[in-house]
């Protein structure tokens, strides 16, 4: 409650004032002042810009942030000619603005091709879909051939049924994708990951689990959780292909964690997985990106 | 759904009960989304059951503890686990798969001769008609795979339904209420 009348008065009166204070005192305006300072880290700068741009008063601003479509000249050059900052005097502002504003853009574009693979149901007419399940079986299973195409071998791949086109049920394309790029990339760690998940007594379903932390890994981005992560270690747009990485660390995570809570049975799944949802969100929040270590850093 | 929460604050019970019901059914049948529909929340975001959801459905007089339980074949071996005192059972069938006919019959009569669910009203939802070539629920409860009209020492219902759109979940809510009403 008090929390909530501070942030109104900060933003509504403070800030403001601030902002009106230190442009009279330093003779530039907040987007400048951020673009002009020499910060340690880049994805700091645009941390900065992106709160400037969402607690800005002009419509144009906020939705710079928001716009999965963003034409990024034409942004610039509307906050040179609003702000009236002069290219001659200031030379390296629209180069800074732009890196951030790839940045901020980009990450609201990759929220919208995400939603898409999502919305993408699997379908077993479409011989794309189709050439993907195969792949993912013969990148998880290298030494079994698949008998033929509805089967209960798909059992031992941790799907539920003898058809697997019915279990990426609301992850649609991007659950496959997920997991065909963790069995394609990093082949060791999925197919190690596999063997884990077969575990007597400790045992949980590796294509299902995987789907459901598809859907995990998409609520982080979905409320923005990846944001920061992103400008920190990426420069430039975010790519799907970023999505599916954090994808393969947050899966190598989750196995550890479920082994290290050494749940009763595959029934506490969904305990398991709200407190290592918990975690991960923790570790986002504070910006310490252990649990994003850099084992995958080295793959290019 | 207005008529159902009528009928519940319509109940003479003073003080707010708990009841116990358990959503079972085979993998993909509809469960979790059932579920998602009865508290409004969206479905577009489910992923396969591991495990179990629970989901209370509360109004002043009654707190449904619903327990939505994966349905792989894998994990049915847990179900028992899940039997004690429970109240009502809700038995989701997928209408429209109807390769599985004889899979979800088995598995319903073998709950139905579980001790711990002895004489628990069972409500059958006869789910996914929305679907062109969905069963309809006369043909379900009168076929050989599910065998229903055998059943003699429970009360039981079916009730055809689409846990997307919603239509038929309140009627088979309405029947529970209204079984477990004239059974105290």
């Amino acid at each position: 409650m008090w929390n909530r009348i501070w942030l109104y008065v900060y933003f509504t009166w403070f800030h403001p004032m601030l902002k009106w204070v230190l442009r009279r005192a330093t003779g530039k305006c907040e987007l400048l002042r951020i673009c002009c300072n020499s910060y340690t880290k880049t994805g700091h700068k645009t941390k900065d810009i992106e709160n400037a741009l969402k607690t800005s008063k002009l419509r144009t601003f906020q939705r710079m942030v928001v716009d999965d479509d963003l034409n990024i000249s034409e942004a610039i050059k509307y906050t040179m000619s609003i702000k009236d900052i002069s290219p001659k005097i200031y030379p390296e502002f629209s180069s800074t603005l732009k890196a951030s504003l790839r940045q901020i853009s980009g990450y609201s574009s990759l929220v919208r091709d995400i939603e898409a693979l999502k919305k993408e149901k699997y379908s077993s007419a479409n011989q794309s879909h189709e050439k993907s399940l195969q792949k993912l079986w013969d990148l998880m299973m290298p030494n079994t051939k698949l008998d033929q195409r509805i089967t209960k071998q798909w059992g031992e791949l941790g799907f539920q049924g003898d058809d697997p086109a019915t279990d990426f049920r609301g992850m649609g394309i991007l659950g496959l994708d997920n997991l065909v790029f963790f069995a394609e990339n990093y082949n060791g760690e999925a197919r190690q990951t596999m063997i884990h998940s077969q575990h007597p007594t400790l045992w949980y379903s590796y294509a299902i689990v995987g789907i459901n932390l598809t859907s995990l890994v998409y609520d982080l981005l979905k409320d923005g959780l990846l944001r920061e992560h992103f400008y920190y270690t990426i420069t430039g747009e975010p790519a799907i292909y970023h999505f599916h990485r954090i994808y393969c660390q947050v899966f190598t995570e989750f196995d550890r964690f479920w082994f290290a809570e050494k749940p009763k049975s595959v029934m506490e799944f969904g305990s398991v997985r709200d407190k290592f949802e918990k975690k991960v969100v923790g570790l986002l929040m504070k910006n310490d990106n252990a649990i994003l270590h850099n084992n995958y850093t080295g793959m290019s | 759904m207005p008529y159902f929460l009528d009928l519940l604050r319509k109940l003479k019970h003073k003080h707010q009960r708990e009841l116990r019901v358990l959503l079972l059914g085979l993998d993909n049948a509809g469960k979790t989304t059932i579920l998602k529909s009865l508290s409004k929340e969206g479905h577009e975001n489910i992923s396969p059951t591991r495990g179990f959801n629970i989901k209370s459905l509360k109004n002043k007089e009654w707190n449904l503890n619903v327990w939505d339980i994966g349905g792989q074949r894998k994990i049915r071996p847990y179900w028992r686990n899940y039997f004690e005192n429970t109240d009502v059972l809700i038995y989701v069938v997928d209408s429209s798969d109807r390769t599985r006919f004889e899979e979800t019959g088995e598995e319903l009569n073998e709950l139905l001769e579980e001790e711990k669910l002895q004489r628990v009203p069972v409500l059958v939802f006869a789910n996914k008609q929305d679907l062109v070539g969905a069963a309809s629920a006369s043909d379900l409860s009168d076929g050989d795979a599910l065998n229903l009209q055998s059943i003699r020492d429970r009360p039981w219902q079916i009730q055809a339904c689409s846990a997307l759109s919603g239509e038929g979940l309140e009627d088979g809510l309405t029947w529970v209420v209204k079984t477990i009403n004239s059974k105290k």
